[in-house]
């Protein structure tokens, strides 16, 4: 039986990158297809032309080729991420860091219940975390920048999530704030102070999370999740 | 084939099945599978195929294994335990769909 050459397996990895999958689990899947369809024409007759069955294969994607490949393993990298998120998050519910959050949420709203000068303190304490974020959020970047390069191609789809979904989770950094405005003109003062308190700490957690608990497990999950990391000569 | 429609629903059920009744498969093996199991009726097109797989892999129902086949990486599919149930749920819910579809275009003479 004929078989792909390796010369012929770095095409379809440069096929699939002309055809804008990015990500090198992404690439490897739809490669092992490619091959796997060309060599069985190759059973029938093995005198046909590897660009014209490569072209013939492709076709049967659709007209969006790749796209609708990539489009949902992105949601599914997306939704395992949350899934981690969640996993992470729960565990401020058991003990002992309930401990710690109980304690947050009673530092702040006797901060709040403070007025003035409480709430002087709080603000500047969230002023701080906003530029904490800002700062691990360009940090992050940087890596996702420079893991590109040191990957040289085999960039993990999961990686640029761990990477980057912290943009959309930094977001949250504006939410207390957001609320703020919101709470304060609908609630009386004292319940105002406990839900804006609950609101910081679960806003600080979720940053703990995203930008240190995630970032400092990523090659371990990373080689949970790719077993071929293990495979690879990177 | 114009019956992509009507089994679209049903991919992600046709694919735990398969997965159950094999131990791994790798996404081409699948469409192949479908193909000879059906003498070719059933086409399963491969933009549509990989997405379901990645749903059912995030969703964790599957997971995978990947082997050097080759000069190449294959990646092999394998149902998990929460597959597995759901894969009995699935068909169930697929059997009573049928019989119902059944019951709509041939329906039983009533003896009264």
């Amino acid at each position: 039986m004929k078989n792909l050459s390796a010369e012929q397996v770095v095409r379809l990895y440069e096929f699939t990158r002309q055809h804008y999958v990015e990500y090198y689990d992404v690439q490897t899947e739809l490669v092992d297809h490619l091959a796997s369809a060309i060599e069985k024409h190759w059973q029938k007759d093995p005198h046909q032309n590897f660009e014209t069955l490569l072209q013939k294969e492709f076709k049967k994607f659709g007209i969006f080729g790749f796209s609708d490949v990539v489009e949902e393993r992105q949601q599914a990298m997306q939704k395992r991420y949350f899934q981690l998120v969640k996993k992470e998050a729960l565990q401020f519910l058991k003990l002992p860091k309930v401990i710690i959050v109980a304690f947050s949420i009673w530092l702040f709203s006797f901060l709040l219940l403070q007025k003035e000068i409480g709430f002087v303190i709080v603000a500047s304490i969230l002023v701080l975390e906003i530029i904490y974020v800002f700062y691990r959020l360009i940090q992050l970047q940087k890596i996702s920048k420079q893991r590109r390069k040191q990957r040289e191609g085999k960039y993990y789809l999961l990686e640029h999530v761990f990477l980057n979904m912290g943009r959309g989770v930094g977001g949250f950094v504006i939410s207390p704030w957001q609320w703020y405005w919101v709470a304060e003109k609908t609630l009386p003062y004292q319940y105002f102070a406990v839900v804006f308190a609950l609101l910081i700490t679960f806003s600080f957690i979720l940053h703990y999370i995203v930008f240190r608990i995630l970032p400092a497990k990523k090659e371990e999950i990373l080689h949970r999740v790719y077993p071929e990391m293990k495979l690879e000569k990177v | 084939m114009s019956n992509s429609k009507l089994y679209k629903g049903s991919l992600s059920t046709i694919i735990l099945k398969l997965l159950a009744e094999t131990h791994k498969m790798y996404g081409y093996e699948i469409t192949q599978k479908v193909k000879e199991l059906t003498q070719g009726e059933l086409t399963i097109t491969e933009g549509a195929l990989y997405p379901a797989l990645h749903k059912l892999e995030a969703n964790g129902f599957l997971e995978v294994e990947m082997q050097r086949v080759d000069n190449r990486l294959r990646k092999y599919y394998k149902l998990t335990q929460a597959g597995n149930q759901e894969k009995v749920s699935r068909i169930e819910e697929l059997e009573r769909f049928i019989e119902t579809i059944q019951g709509i275009v041939n329906p039983k003479p009533s003896l009264g």
